[in-house]
C-alpha cells in the first residue's frame, strides 16, 4: 500500500514534469528548423546559448539576475490561478510595486537604514497587491472578469506611472521619464560583487518555498486550493470564498510588486518608464512551463531567464537575430498549455515498433 | 445471428485490471441487460464496444467478421450508438438540432432545416416519442431528454443502441415511458444493450442477462424467466445479501430539528412557499418528489449554503443561522444532492475530500496547518470502513467510479459527531451491496436519537427509510404523512401536483 501511494505521487509529478521537458524539446527542434531554413546553423547557436550562459562566473550571475524578475512574475500568476484568477495583468503590478517602492526609496530617506530596506519592499509588495486586489474587487462586486480587467489595469498603470515619472517626479536634467534615484540605504545590494545578481534572488526562492508550503500544508492553503478548482463544492464546504478570492488577489499581485522593487531597489535604483518591458507576460510562460507549481517556478525562471541573458550576449557572437529568442519562448507556451499536441507524439506511428517492444517488456516482466 | 461476438477481452487502467477475459455476444434485435455492480466493469465493456477504449487483449466480431474500432466515430459508422448516463445536450438548442448536429442535412451550403424537421418528425411519429421537434431541450423533463438523446442515435441509423443506465435519472412513470420506447425500438429490430445495476427493471424489460463481477463475466446466459432478485444478486455481488427491509423508529423523541417559515425566491421565481417541519429525535424525515420542486433549495437552505429570504431553523431549541461554516460547526451534516459540483472536488485526492468542509476542524489542523500525518491515517480508517474501492488515498477522487465517489461524500460526514443529517440521494449510482451499508449506516445514525432528513428522486428509498415523508410540489410540502398512509401511485399523483382530495378518493374506487 505504501510503495502504491508513493508510485501514484510520483507518477503524477513525473508525466507533469515529462510533459514540460517534452514541450520544451519539441520547441527547441521546432525553432532549430525554423533557424536552419532562415539560414544559420541552429547547433551553433544553441551551443553558443549554452556555453555562454554558464561560460563564467559573471554570465552565471547574469542568468541568474535575468531570471529574477521572470520568477516573480512565475509565481504571481501561479499563485493566482490555484484560486482560479487567471492574472494577466502581471506587468501592471510589477510596475505600480517598482514605481511605489522607487517613491519610498526617494522620498523616505529619515528612515533609519535597517526599515528603509523593508519599507522599499513593503511599499512594493502593497502597491502589486493592491493592483490585482481591485480587479478581485471588480470581479466579486460587478461579475467582471479578472482576466479582462488585470489586463486593462497593464495599460492604466503603465500611462499612470509614465505620467508620474515624465511629470511631477522626474528630477531636472534627464530626458528619459525616470524617478529621483533612492537613497543608498534602500539598495539590495549584490551577491556576487560586481555583477547584477542581487538579493532579490533568494528572496524570490524564499517566495516560492514559502508559497508551496502554505498552498500545501495550510488550511488557508486547502480553502485556496478548493476554491479555485470548485467553487460551488468549497461553498458548501463553508469555505469564505470571497475572502479566498481577495487574499488570493492579494498575494497574488504582491509577488508581482515585490518583482518589480526588486528590479528598482537592486538594478536601477530609480523607476524609468515602462522599464520592466514585458517580464509581466513572459511570467505567464513561466507558469505554464512550471506546470503551475510554485517549487518548479524557479526551474523554469532559470531557462526564461537563459534565454532573456542570451538574447543580449548571443547578437554579439552570432549573426543571429535576436527574435529567435521570442519564438522558442512562444512555442513553449503553445506545447505546455496544448499538452494533447505533445502527448499525442507517442501514438504516431513511427513510434508503434518501439511501443510495441516497450509493451511486450513490460508483459515480461509481470 | 450474433450481431456482435467479444471475445477475450481485457482491459487495464494503470494497475487494476477492469475486465479480465470477458467473452460477451448480442443477438440481433434483443434486449441484452447488462448487470453488475459499480465498478464490475460493464461500463468499460461498453466502452471497448463503442470505441472509446481500445482493449489491451481480445477480438470483437461484427456480423461475423473481426473489426477493430479506435474511436467511436468508428462504431457509430456500423450503427452502434451509446447513449450515456450524462446526458450531451444543447440545452438552447432545439430537440431537432440537437438531434442532427454533426449529421444536418444540406442544400448547397445551408442547412436544409426544412428536411431535418421532417426526418425528426418522422422519427418521433415512428417510435411515438411524443416529443415537439421546435421545443429547446432546456424545456424538457428528464425523461424526454433521454428521448431526444435516443432519437440522436436513430437519427444514425443505429442498430445497437447501448444505454448507460437508462433509469438512474427518471421517476417511475418515466421508467414505464421509456421501457415502452425500449420495446418499440426492439419491434423495430434494434438491438440494445441496458447497462444497469437495477433487478427488478432488469427483469422487466430483460430477454437475456449478463452478470459482471469484479471485471469477470459471472454469467452471460441468465434467463429472466427464471432468474429472481435473491440469486441475480446473489451473481452480482458475490454472497448472499440481505434486501432492504423497513426498520421502523424504535424511539421517537421530542421535536429536535424545526424548520418554521421557509421561503426562498430565486430571480423573482418563488421556489419554496412557507415551507414548515418538525424532525423529531431518531426520526427519519423524507421529501419525495420530481426534481426541481424546491428540493435543492430546501437542502441549500437548511445547510446554510444559501441565504433564504426568510426561515427559523432550530436544532434542539437552538435557532442556527449564518452561512455553511456556521452550519457545520452546529453539527448538521450534509450530504449535497450532485456530488460532482457540490460534493467534492474531483481533481483532489480521496484524503483531502474526506476532510472537505471539516478541514478547519481542531482534529484536523493545528495552528493553520493542515495534520497531515494525523489525515493520511483519518483517510485510511475510513476508506476501509466504507469500503471505498480506490487504489490509494492518494488517487483524485475524479478517477472513482460514481459509486466509490458517493461513498467518499457518505463517509465525510458518517465518521462526524453529527446531530442532524440532511442527506440528498443517499445512494445514487452506488450499488446493493454498498448501498445496503450506506442505508444501515443512516438507520444506526438514526436509532442513536438523531435526526436524519432524506430527499430522494428514488421513491421506493424515500418510503422504505422514511418514518415520515413529506410530498414537495412547485415548492410547497403538499401532504405530509406516512410512508404506509398512501399508494406508491397515490404518491406519484401527489408529486405531479394532483390535489390531495382527488388523490384520496382515488382511494376509495381503487
Amino acid at each position: 500500500m505504501g510503495k502504491l501511494k508513493d508510485n501514484i505521487k510520483l507518477m503524477n509529478l513525473l508525466s507533469k514534469a515529462g510533459l514540460s521537458f517534452l514541450a520544451l524539446a519539441v520547441s527547441l527542434i521546432l525553432t532549430g528548423l525554423f533557424i536552419l531554413l532562415c539560414g544559420y546553423d541552429p547547433i551553433e547557436i544553441y551551443s553558443a546559448l549554452f556555453a555562454q550562459s554558464f561560460s563564467s562566473r559573471s554570465s552565471i550571475a547574469l542568468l541568474l539576475s535575468e531570471s529574477t524578475p521572470m520568477i516573480f512574475a512565475g509565481l504571481a500568476f501561479v499563485v493566482g490561478i490555484k484560486a482560479g484568477l487567471v492574472n494577466v495583468g502581471v506587468e501592471g503590478q510589477m510596475l505600480s510595486g517598482a514605481m511605489c517602492a522607487a517613491l519610498v526609496g526617494a522620498y523616505c530617506s529619515w528612515l533609519p537604514k535597517p526599515l528603509m530596506l523593508l519599507a522599499c519592499l513593503g511599499a512594493g509588495l502593497v502597491g502589486g497587491g493592491l493592483t490585482f486586489l481591485l480587479s478581485g474587487y471588480l470581479k466579486l462586486k460587478f461579475g467582471a472578469s479578472e482576466v479582462i480587467t488585470s489586463i486593462m489595469m497593464n495599460s492604466i498603470v503603465a500611462r499612470i506611472t509614465e505620467w508620474m515619472c515624465n511629470g511631477p517626479f522626474k528630477p531636472e536634467n534627464v530626458s528619459i521619464g525616470q524617478t529621483k534615484p533612492i537613497s543608498q540605504a534602500a539598495y539590495l545590494t549584490a551577491m556576487i560583487p560586481k555583477t547584477k545578481l542581487t538579493w532579490a534572488f533568494p528572496i524570490a526562492l524564499a517566495c516560492c518555498v514559502i508559497m508551496y508550503v502554505v498552498l500545501e500544508k495550510t488550511v488557508i492553503g486547502y480553502e485556496i486550493r478548493v476554491t479555485g478548482m470548485n467553487r460551488i463544492a468549497s461553498v458548501v464546504a463553508g469555505i469564505r470564498t470571497k475572502k479566498m478570492y481577495y487574499l488570493t488577489a492579494f498575494l497574488a499581485g504582491s509577488f508581482a510588486g515585490l518583482g518589480g522593487a526588486a528590479l528598482v531597489l537592486g538594478i536601477y535604483h530609480r523607476f524609468i518608464d515602462g522599464m520592466t518591458s514585458g517580464v509581466g507576460f513572459v511570467g505567464i510562460s513561466v507558469a505554464a512551463l512550471a506546470a503551475y507549481s510554485p517549487l518548479a517556478v524557479p526551474l523554469s525562471g532559470f531557462l526564461f531567464g537563459m534565454l532573456e541573458a542570451a538574447s543580449t550576449t548571443l547578437s554579439r557572437t552570432t549573426q543571429a537575430p535576436l527574435e529567435i529568442m521570442d519564438i522558442i519562448q512562444g512555442l513553449v507556451v503553445v506545447f505546455v498549455s496544448a499538452p494533447h499536441i505533445v502527448t499525442s507524439i507517442k501514438d504516431w506511428k513511427l513510434f508503434r515498433p518501439i511501443k510495441r517492444l516497450f509493451a511486450r517488456k513490460e508483459r515480461g516482466m509481470a | 445471428m450474433n450481431i456482435i461476438e467479444m471475445r477475450g477481452i481485457t482491459k487495464s487502467f494503470g494497475s487494476t485490471q477492469a475486465l479480465k477475459q470477458v467473452d460477451l455476444e448480442l443477438h440481433e434485435g434483443e434486449v441484452l441487460s447488462l448487470l453488475g455492480e459499480n465498478g464490475a466493469g460493464k461500463t468499460t465493456l461498453m466502452r471497448v464496444l463503442y470505441g472509446m477504449y481500445t482493449p489491451d487483449e481480445g477480438t470483437m466480431m461484427f456480423n461475423e467478421t473481426p473489426i477493430e474500432f479506435h474511436k467511436p466515430i468508428d462504431a457509430i459508422r456500423q450503427g452502434i450508438c451509446m447513449v450515456h448516463q450524462h446526458f450531451m445536450l444543447v440545452p438552447f438548442f432545439s430537440v431537432t438540432e440537437n438531434v442532427i448536429a454533426g449529421e444536418e442535412p444540406y442544400r448547397g451550403i445551408f442547412v436544409d432545416r426544412q428536411a431535418a424537421k421532417k426526418r425528426v418528425k418522422e422519427l418521433i411519429d415512428q417510435y411515438h416519442f411524443e416529443l415537439n421537434p421546435d421545443a429547446l431541450v432546456e424545456s424538457l423533463s428528464v425523461g424526454e431528454r433521454q428521448r431526444v438523446e435516443i432519437l440522436k442515435a436513430l437519427y444514425r441509423n443505429a442498430k445497437i443502441l447501448i444505454l448507460d443506465e437508462p433509469s438512474a435519472v427518471l421517476t417511475p412513470s418515466e421508467v414505464e415511458n421509456l421501457f415502452a420506447s425500449i420495446r418499440i425500438l426492439k419491434k423495430n429490430g434494434t438491438s440494445i444493450v441496458i447497462i444497469t445495476h437495477k433487478l427488478y427493471e432488469t427483469l422487466t424489460i430483460a430477454d437475456r442477462i449478463a452478470v459482471l463481477r469484479d471485471g469477470e463475466m459471472i454469467n452471460r446466459n441468465v434467463d429472466p424467466k427464471t432468474a429472481d432478485v435473491v440469486s441475480l444478486s446473489e451473481m452480482m455481488v458475490g454472497r448472499s445479501i440481505q434486501l432492504d427491509e423497513k426498520q421502523p423508529a424504535k424511539k421517537v423523541g421530542e421535536p429536535f430539528f424545526c424548520v418554521d417559515n421557509l421561503n426562498v425566491v430565486e430571480d423573482g421565481v418563488v421556489k419554496l412557499k412557507d415551507v414548515s417541519f418538525k424532525i423529531r429525535r431518531g426520526e427519519i424525515y423524507g421529501i419525495a418528489g420530481v426534481e426541481g420542486n424546491g428540493q435543492t433549495q430546501l437542502l441549500d437552505a437548511v445547510t446554510g449554503t444559501i441565504a433564504p429570504d426568510s426561515m427559523r431553523l432550530t436544532v434542539g431549541g437552538k435557532e442556527i443561522t449564518g452561512d455553511a461554516h456556521d452550519f457545520i460547526q452546529n453539527k448538521i451534516g450534509h450530504v449535497p444532492a450532485d456530488r460532482m459540483t457540490q460534493g467534492l472536488v474531483l481533481e483532489m485526492s480521496v484524503q483531502d475530500n474526506l476532510i472537505l468542509g471539516y478541514h478547519d476542524f481542531k482534529e484536523f489542523s493545528d495552528k493553520g496547518f493542515l495534520k497531515r500525518t494525523y489525515i493520511r491515517d483519518y483517510a485510511k480508517a475510513n476508506v476501509d470502513r466504507f469500503q471505498v474501492k480506490t487504489a490509494s488515498i492518494d488517487t483524485p477522487v475524479g478517477k472513482l467510479s460514481g459509486g466509490n465517489q458517493q461513498k467518499v461524500v457518505m463517509a465525510r460526514v458518517l465518521s462526524r459527531d453529527l446531530d442532524v443529517l440532511v442527506v440528498a440521494h443517499p445512494t445514487r449510482g452506488v450499488d446493493i451491496g454498498a448501498s445496503e451499508y450506506l442505508h444501515q449506516q443512516i438507520l444506526n445514525f438514526r436509532d442513536q436519537g438523531k435526526a436524519v432528513l432524506l430527499i430522494s428522486a428514488d421513491l421506493d428509498e424515500v418510503c422504505t427509510l422514511s418514518d415520515r415523508l413529506a410530498v414537495i410540489y412547485g415548492g410547497k410540502l403538499v401532504a405530509e404523512c406516512r410512508p404506509e398512509d398512501y399508494t406508491k401511485v397515490q404518491l406519484g399523483l401527489l408529486m405531479t401536483g394532483s390535489p390531495l382530495e382527488a388523490v384520496r378518493k382515488e382511494d376509495k374506487h381503487g
